[in-house]
């Protein structure tokens, strides 16, 4: 399958969740505006918590489609479900970093 | 290409004047539209129908298309296996035809009833006549519950009796059957198949898969008997490989296994299946659920015509077109896409999605007078679920040659990635075939 043909199959994906997708945008940038004041050093929990809510996130995303974890058999499956974990962290972690700083 | 059979005059020139519009390769063809005065009509307003005639009128400036259907509501069908399966809601298939037409489409919410191919005529079911220079055939599969001695489609939801094609109520009532068998918390479930070409061939062996996992869900798998009938010697898909992969794991789930079995008809009231056996003898066999296959054909519209086959496997029953490039054996201003064309392989949306870029290409190469190069090779796919939650992408061409798309993705390994495609991505790739954009 060309290039083209993925991305336009992957944009009417997106499509229905375009609503989603910017409420999360919003959310983030809001909250590093709003938190760019705030002082002090990265809270030690940022990083626990950032990726308990990637680990909770990959255990819930075979189940979100009715599917479940040991179905996650192929190097493949394993990719999908590491990116869905690691971008969940990530977001978490830009999310909470201005909010949970200590003096 | 055999001989064309006479034109009407004012088609050979509309023909004509598209001819001199351009001296350029297929290729370059699609780049700018074509002009031509060409009246292009299709014939059915299903996915295949809607994806030609957005496609045309994209790369035709100038042409009438005119598609031709009467139902006003769409259904995207590889979602019925997911309501059947207690899944989906019923809502989640459905659109309205309309939404899906571009501008400049004239949409007749009418039925073909007889198509005269040498005339170049249509007649519609308000009587209605209608000529064209280039016809389009996508009518779809007829399903012939009425076959099924003693079936009538009303009974799909009542009795025990199921069947995923009919539409999506059907749907729908087939999963009400399901539960009320998983709520009786023992019984008989059979799983048959017809010995016709299907749409998607893998529905029935899907059906009985998503089945098996919610009898295997309730804990009490062993108190069911879940038992399949296949009118095939050992087989239950064409394709070599997926049929040893379903055989094996259904021994290993022990489901039963009867082949050289058609069904012949049900005694409803006494929830009994009748089956003719290849060496001619007959049995019959109880059930509580059952789950029906109807024999399918082209339409009766299409088997009346002489658009049909003459000879070979597909004679009196599909559409003749050239296997390779989708054109009409006899009737050269004829294509055929979709459910409807008599090939080997190629009764999936998936399919549809390759074939209306080759027919597309070929219609311009035919309307300006150059040779048809663009091929069709066969493609057929359908993630063929093995239970609820995983997948194979089985992907696959005429000679039942493999074809994957994603080298990643092995087409014989279970898959949550291949589920996922299934339940979130098949749509929007059906949504995005339909607008003619992949
Ligand atoms: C249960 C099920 C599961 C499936 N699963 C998958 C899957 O997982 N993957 C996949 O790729 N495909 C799947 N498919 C197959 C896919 O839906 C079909 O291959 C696809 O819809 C074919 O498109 P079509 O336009 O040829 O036929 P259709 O979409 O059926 O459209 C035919 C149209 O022609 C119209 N018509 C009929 N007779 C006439 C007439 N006389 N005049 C005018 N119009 C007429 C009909 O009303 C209909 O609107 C599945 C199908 C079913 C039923």
């Amino acid at each position: 399958m060309s290039l083209d043909g993925i991305l336009m199959i992957l944009w009417y994906a997106a499509k229905p969740w375009l609503w989603l997708i910017v409420l999360l945008i919003l959310l983030l940038v809001a909250s590093l505006w709003l938190g760019r004041q705030r002082q002090g050093k990265a809270h030690a929990l940022l990083w626990p918590i950032a990726i308990g809510a990637g680990l909770a996130g990959m255990i819930v995303a075979p189940w979100f489609t009715h599917s479940k974890l040991s179905y996650v058999a192929t190097w493949p499956d394993r990719l999908v479900l590491l990116v869905i974990g690691i971008g969940i962290t990530l977001y978490c972690w830009c999310l909470l970093k201005n909010w949970l700083r200590q003096p | 290409m055999s001989t064309s059979p006479t034109q009407p005059l004012r088609r050979k020139l509309l023909l004509g004047l598209a001819a001199g519009a351009t001296a350029a390769s297929p290729v370059a063809l699609l780049a700018k539209p074509l002009k031509s005065q060409a009246h292009i009509v299709i014939l059915g307003a299903g996915a295949a129908g809607i994806a030609m005639a957005n496609r045309l009128r994209r790369s035709i400036d100038g042409a009438r298309i005119t598609l031709l259907g009467a139902r006003k509501e769409h259904h995207y069908q590889p979602g019925y296996t997911m309501i059947a399966s207690g899944l989906w809601p019923v809502k989640r298939v459905l659109s309205s035809t309309s939404q899906w037409l571009g501008n400049g489409i004239d949409w007749l919410a009418q039925d073909v009833t007889a198509i005269d191919a040498r005339q170049q005529r249509v007649e519609l079911s308000n009587q209605q006549q209608l000529t064209y220079d280039l016809l389009v055939v996508a009518t779809g599969c007829q399903l012939n519950y009425h076959e099924i001695e003693g079936f009538d489609i009303s009974m799909i939801g009542q009795h025990g009796i199921g069947s995923v094609y009919a539409s999506p109520a059907a749907a729908q009532a087939t999963s009400e059957q399901i539960d009320a068998l998983v709520s009786k918390g023992e019984g008989r479930a059979l799983f048959t198949l017809s010995n016709t070409p299907l749409k998607c061939a893998g529905a029935p062996l899907k059906m009985t898969f998503t089945t098996l996992s919610r009898l295997e869900k309730t804990g009490q798998r062993e108190r069911f008997q879940v038992d399949f009938f296949s009118p095939y010697q050992n087989r239950v898909f064409a394709v070599p490989t997926y049929n040893d992969f379903v055989l094996k794991r259904w021994q290993e789930q022990k489901v039963g296994f009867f082949d050289q079995r058609v069904l012949t008809g049900l005694d409803v009231a006494n929830r009994t299946a009748y089956f003719a056996h290849t060496d001619g003898s007959r049995s019959r066999e109880p059930y509580d659920f059952i789950h029906l296959v109807p024999p399918m054909s082209a339409p009766d519209v299409i088997k009346a015509s002489d658009l049909v086959w003459h000879d070979g496997p597909f004679a009196g029953n599909w559409l003749e077109v050239d296997q390779y490039s989708l054109q009409h054996r006899r009737y050269p201003n004829v294509f055929g896409v979709g459910d409807v064309i008599g090939t080997p392989f190629g009764k999936t949306a998936a399919s549809v999605k390759m074939q209306a870029p080759v027919a597309e290409r070929n219609i311009l190469a035919f309307l300006s007078g150059q040779p048809l190069s663009a091929r069709y090779n066969g493609y057929t796919s359908c993630p063929l679920i093995t239970s609820i939650g995983r997948a194979i992408l089985s992907e696959f061409g005429y000679e039942g040659k493999l074809l994957p798309s994603f080298g990643f993705i092995s087409p014989t390994e279970e898959s949550w990635l291949v589920w996922m495609m299934k339940e979130q991505m098949l749509q929007p790739a059906y949504n995005a075939m339909l607008h003619g954009k992949v």
